[in-house]
């Protein structure tokens, strides 16, 4: 059922003229005579008849009059579906909030036009077609907030930045007064799957009394080529993918620049939907510095045309071990020798862990904690990223009731709802390590007679998740599981370093060990050491090292200092150079997000207060404000009605 | 003639006393002519006289003075070889007055009244009848004054009252009319054409001169429409609620038809038919009455 409702109620203080209107019928209905009259014979049946419809029709005339008065309020009080959102972009009062998808799919050309500006053509219309006095506002990526926008027309530039809806929707929590203004808020996008599954959840969150209406932009047959995941092979050739997505691809010309010189350069052919490995020979030099393979073709999205290559380097993990640090400094000291690549190693107490420890560590280890920070305790509760190992042994010193007021109870129960379930073990008679197999990339190669001189005297039973390692009595020694935010979780049945439960630390076992959890670690995580992305904060490897590091773009230009900075943001893809004091440099490759040429759409799931309408519906709704059965029903009514109220007027006889 | 102001009807209501409104009525429109409307209306030569000393030299006629050289006067026939009956309705839908007008009845006996004043000042015999569905009342022609006592005195005795049979009361009429006259008939006519044709056709075949008044009152002829009507029938007693523009309506339609169908049975039969509102001066209503006969004479 469709439910009416006004953009300006006020006005229907005015229907108190009906309240006139049946005032002045009954102060003008004839005074009734009582009249003792010479003869009634001229008074036949049809007089009375004739009387019965003339106050019929006195009737009708007043109700038709009042019909009117009242459709005539009604009209004035601007009805409106309150059903149809789009309702609102003919509302006087209402001020419409602008958003468009600022990312690099919006640059997809359709007719020579990118969806991005069709995007601000669209808005362009909507500013003109308006109601004059509804105010239009667009949001400013850069300063986060909305700024009206003025009658110019804007060019789209699409930002390398990722997507950045959370700040659009606080800014519209906290922009909005919504008690006292109706608004309306507009999203302009492609609607890819990322972006969708971010505004379906958004508009969960935002209150009813903003309505919101989706413009999908999405292509319509959407088809792209692109080059992706282009490394150096070797010294003197590249290996990269190329992609053909909805068209296929037919002499797609591939060719590789070092060093502002094009090197080899290949024709291509692909079948719709397929992916070809190919390699390209550079030359020694510029397998120094990096370059480019770009695929020369014309599609829609140009920007995926292009990837960069660097020279793999050794990079180094941040290790942060969290608890005693006196009980852990062996493990530190297990993770230095061990590699080169564990720098720096950190220990933290547990109740000294800032968010900037959390934040910059690759790897972190939980032993020995018997407390932990609020820093920390928030960073669990909220943190989501799959870029980070959490390894946490547990103290089988600590029981279910204890577990409370044990630290690495207290972090697993927040995270692992059955860690509890389990019970402290205590031996007389130690018991060994058993690895459950050979050939994993975790156990591949390692010694096995080492596992021999570990000693255990203590565990705690049951841990959850993937058993990676069993004790002698076939107890879960190591496992790895995820948790709720999917993070990955490596738990330790006893605890590591310096401790009266095992003999870990003691034996040969422990420095191998150890880099093996921390390589699985990393493994595990999603994080590649390339995949820099535009405007995703890289965590700067020199952070609490007191190194600095230069940052210099292709043409050797300082454009940033790593200091005693956690991260550094890229707004540019390309080939950047970083070099760190007395040491040697290296090259970054930063790249557009990849997602951002994924040709896979969805409409955004539409709430009581979303609409999702296309440009054209769109478009229709504001040229077409004053059609439609809707709109024009009242003036038809209204017409009838004064019809009806000429029909039944009665013309005074002279 | 002297158009001088005439004695309104609504200045003749407080004046109870029929006589007088009569004699007001009659010495007041007299007075005004230059000579009597009735003269010569009934009157024959008759012989020649000898003038007689202190009579008005007016009287002698000068001609046969010239031819014979003798002071002669005309004499005529008596007027009394006229009868006429004055037959006035009193049934109740003549008892109707709108806005403390004179009610029908009132005014038609004033009318009659004052024709039978007239008449006997011409010494012709008056009679009068009243009627509602029959005759009530009948006082035989005579041209005495006493007679023109007895008819005031009757009517003022008189009250409207009961349905009207126009037919049945003009036929009861014509059956005790032996000689030829003049009837002046008063009356609203609220009844069926066909019973009114009939009465005066009966009349008329008694060879009788008819005179019909037409006594209306001025809301008859003009309903007021703003106003919402219970109607109550004053001779049948039913009542009807109708709206002033309904009523107004079909009464005025109604009586269109009601007046042509009068009109033209009047016309076949050559009867004087004249319509009269109760709010119309009553000389003036009697000099048009009057002018009218003399010119159909």
């Amino acid at each position: 059922m469709n439910e009416i409702s006004f953009f300006r109620p006020e006005f229907f203080w005015a229907l108190s003229f009906i309240g006139i209107i049946i005032l002045l019928h009954f102060l003008r209905r004839p005074k009734t005579v009582r009249l003792d009259f010479s003869s009634l014979r001229f008074f036949h049946n049809d007089a009375v008849r004739s009387n019965r419809t003339r106050k019929i029709r006195k009737i009708l005339q007043l109700l038709t009059r009042i019909l009117i008065v009242a459709l005539l309020i009604s009209l004035f009080a601007a009805p409106y579906k309150n059903n149809d959102p789009s309702g609102n972009l003919h509302n006087p009062q209402c001020n419409v909030y602008c958003w468009v998808d600022p990312t690099m799919s919006m640059e997809y050309l359709q007719n020579q036009t990118s969806l991005g500006q069709k995007a601000h053509d669209l808005l362009d219309s909507l500013s003109r077609y308006l109601p004059a006095s509804s105010r239009l506002f667009l949001y400013d990526y850069n300063d986060k907030k909305f700024d009206l926008k003025g009658n110019e027309s804007e060019q789209f530039k699409g930002s390398y930045k990722p997507l950045d809806m959370d700040n659009l929707f606080e800014t519209v929590l906290s922009d909005i007064d919504f008690s006292s203004e109706q608004s309306l808020l507009l999203l302009f996008s492609d609607f890819q799957e990322p972006v969708t599954d971010k505004t379906d959840s958004l508009l969960k969150i935002l209150p009813g009394q903003l309505t919101v209406i989706c413009v999908p932009l999405t292509p319509q047959h959407p088809w792209n080529y692109s080059m992706k995941d282009v490394i150096l092979a070797n010294e003197e050739s590249v290996q990269g993918t190329v992609c053909a997505n909805g068209r296929d691809l037919v002499k797609g010309r591939l060719f590789c620049e070092t060093g502002n010189m094009r090197t080899e350069t290949a024709l291509i052919d692909i079948k719709n939907n397929g992916c070809v490995n190919t390699r390209l020979r550079i030359s020694g030099k510029g397998n120094l510095q990096g370059g480019k393979v770009v695929l020369d073709i014309d599609d829609p999205l140009q920007f995926d045309n292009i990837s960069f290559f660097a020279p793999q380097r050794e990079q180094n993990h941040r290790v942060l071990i969290v608890g005693n640090r006196q009980k852990n400094s062996v493990i530190a000291s297990a993770l230095n020798v061990s590699d080169k690549r564990w720098n720096p190693v950190i220990l933290k107490d547990g109740l000294d862990v800032t968010y900037t420890d959390l934040d910059s560590a690759d790897i972190i280890i939980v032993n020995n904690v018997s407390g932990i920070s609020k820093q920390m305790d928030a960073f669990m509760a909220a943190y989501s990223g799959k870029e980070k190992t959490l390894i946490c042994a547990l103290d089988n010193s600590d029981t279910t009731v204890q577990a409370s007021e044990s630290g690495s109870f207290t972090l697993l129960n927040k995270v692992l709802k059955d860690v509890s379930s389990g019970k402290s073990v205590s031996l007389q008679t130690p018991l060994t390590l058993v690895l459950p197999d050979t050939i994993s990339d975790l156990w591949k190669g390692f010694p096995r007679m080492r596992l021999e001189e570990v000693a255990v005297y203590g565990y705690y039973d049951r841990i959850p998740g993937e058993t990676l390692l069993h004790l002698g009595n076939g107890s879960g020694f190591m496992s790895q599981i995820n948790d709720q935010f999917s993070r990955n979780w490596i738990i330790l049945a006893t605890p590591i370093g310096i401790t009266e439960k095992n003999n870990l630390c003691e034996t040969g076992f422990f420095v191998p060990f150890v880099d093996r959890v921390c390589r699985y670690g990393i493994a595990m995580s999603s994080r590649s050491d390339n995949s820099i992305l535009t405007g995703v904060p890289y965590r700067n490897p020199f952070y609490n090292s007191e190194i600095s590091a230069s940052v210099l773009d292709s043409d050797n230009r300082l454009i940033n200092m790593l200091q005693n900075q956690s991260s550094v943001i890229f707004d540019q893809p390309g080939i950047y150079k970083i070099v760190p004091e007395g040491k040697k440099p290296y090259y970054l490759t930063v790249t557009i997000d990849p997602d951002e040429s994924m040709l896979s759409y969805r409409l955004p799931d539409t709430l009581k207060n979303s609409v999702n309408m296309p440009p054209d519906k769109l478009l229709s709704a504001l040229n077409s404000r004053q059609s439609g059965f809707f709109w024009f029903l009242p003036w038809i009514i209204l017409f009838c009605l004064i019809a009806l109220e000429i029909l039944l007027w009665e013309r005074k006889r002279a | 003639m002297k158009t001088a102001s005439f004695l309104k009807p609504q200045h003749l209501v407080p004046i109870r006393n029929l006589n007088l409104r009569a004699k007001l009525i009659v010495e007041g429109m007299i007075a005004g002519l230059h000579k009597s409307p009735f003269h010569g209306f009934s009157s024959e030569f008759l012989e020649y006289r000898h003038y007689l000393p202190g009579e008005a030299a007016s009287k002698i006629d000068w001609r046969k003075f010239a031819k014979t050289d003798r002071t002669m006067v005309k004499l005529f026939e008596d007027e009394t070889n006229l009868f006429a009956h004055i037959l006035i309705d009193k049934s109740a839908s003549m008892g109707f007055a709108s806005e403390n007008r004179m009610s029908k009845f009132e005014y038609a006996c004033t009318l009659g009244a004052s024709c039978a004043w007239i008449l006997i000042r011409q010494r012709d015999a008056v009679g009068v009848a009243s009627f509602d569905e029959d005759i009530s009342l009948y006082l035989p022609p005579k041209s005495t004054n006493t007679q023109l006592k007895n008819i005031i005195g009757s009517l003022d005795n008189l009250k409207p009252a009961a349905p009207t049979n126009f037919g049945k009361a003009l036929d009861m009429m014509a059956r005790g009319v032996r000689k030829r006259g003049l009837c002046i008939v008063i009356s609203d006519l609220f009844d069926d054409p066909q019973n009114i044709i009939h009465g005066l056709r009966h009349l008329r075949f008694k060879k009788q001169d008819i005179i019909v008044i037409w006594l209306l009152d001025p809301f008859e002829q003009q309903i007021d429409k703003s106003v919402t009507y219970h109607f109550h029938d004053l001779e049948t007693g039913k009542t009807v609620a109708l709206d002033g523009k309904t009523a107004s309506s079909f009464y005025l339609n109604g009586l269109n038809e009601h007046r042509n169908a009068v009109k033209r049975a009047c016309r076949e039969l050559q009867i004087d038919l004249e319509s009269v509102s109760t709010d119309e001066p009553f000389q003036k209503a009697l000099l048009r009455i009057l002018k009218k006969r003399s010119r159909l004479f």
